[in-house]
């Protein structure tokens, strides 16, 4: 899969390729994002893409129980490898009375 | 308010990607189109437990639907033993509290969250205002959206409000 992407020269070597998921939309889309590239612009870019508006954007991988990705790091800091598939999910708190 | 069919066509558009949703993390979601209900049949990780939330559209999206805990013939609302006790996690305070002797799911994209359906918020401008309160907590504004909200505090519980 890797190679593939690579042979179709999507992307360099600084960016990768991610498929994003959204509760509202049976399809995913997909993303070319550097690597640097923070958690939190990263969702934000998908959130806008999917049509979302306000609320606070957040990224989670795939597996069961789903790993929240930080914010606050980049896409290398949370170890997001090329093609992996993550979903967009609201961050915000709970409700405080 | 809202007619019946009109409903139907908005939550069958929804539920393309609910459905979706659903499938990705093994939750059964049974669409009732006659009572403008929705099923969703969720297991409770560190249990195992089975737990059976219902939502009800009906005037939706004029106003949010009706989600609840129910027994598992979809009967009750608002049992502390249908409920999972709430727990807390990096996203804040749980969404699953009593209030009144009363367990709630207390989110502004369920309409018994607001005072004006013996809810416990009148701070957000009643449910009609619905996708504009509580802006600083989680968001939600697709039947998808709120599977994935409810689903994500649901994940850290580990027990019932109260033994049944």
């Amino acid at each position: 899969m890797h190679e593939e992407v690579e042979s179709h020269g999507h992307h360099d070597h600084h960016e990768i390729e991610v498929i994003v998921f959204a509760p509202r939309s049976p399809h995913p889309k997909e993303f070319n994002w550097p690597k640097t590239l923070k958690v939190e612009e990263a969702a934000k870019q998908a959130a806008t893409a999917f049509g979302y508006e306000g609320g606070k954007p957040g990224l989670q991988t795939e597996g069961h129980p789903p790993r929240v990705l930080d914010n606050n790091k980049t896409l290398a800091e949370e170890h997001v490898h090329n093609r992996e598939k993550l979903e967009l999910i609201d961050t915000g708190g709970g409700v405080q009375l | 308010m809202i007619p019946a069919e009109q409903t139907r066509i908005i939550v069958q558009h929804e539920l393309e990607g609910a459905l979706s949703w659903a499938e990705r993390h093994g939750v059964r979601i049974d669409w009732l189109p006659n009572d403008l209900g929705l099923h969703a049949t969720l297991l409770q990780p560190a249990t195992n437990a089975t737990f059976f939330l219902r939502g009800m559209f009906q005037d939706y999206r004029a106003l949010p639907p009706e989600w609840t805990f129910t027994n598992e013939r979809w009967e009750t609302s608002g049992q502390a033993m249908d409920f999972p006790e709430g727990a807390q996690s990096s996203f804040g305070s749980p969404m699953f509290i009593m209030h009144n002797q009363k367990a709630v799911i207390c989110a502004p994209f369920n309409r018994l969250a607001y005072s004006d359906l013996a809810g416990p918020h009148r701070d957000w401008g009643g449910p009609a205002n619905w996708l504009n309160a509580g802006a600083s907590q989680i968001h939600a504004d697709t039947i998808g959206d709120m599977l994935q909200a409810i689903h994500r505090d649901f994940s850290f519980t580990r027990s019932r409000l109260a033994k049944p």
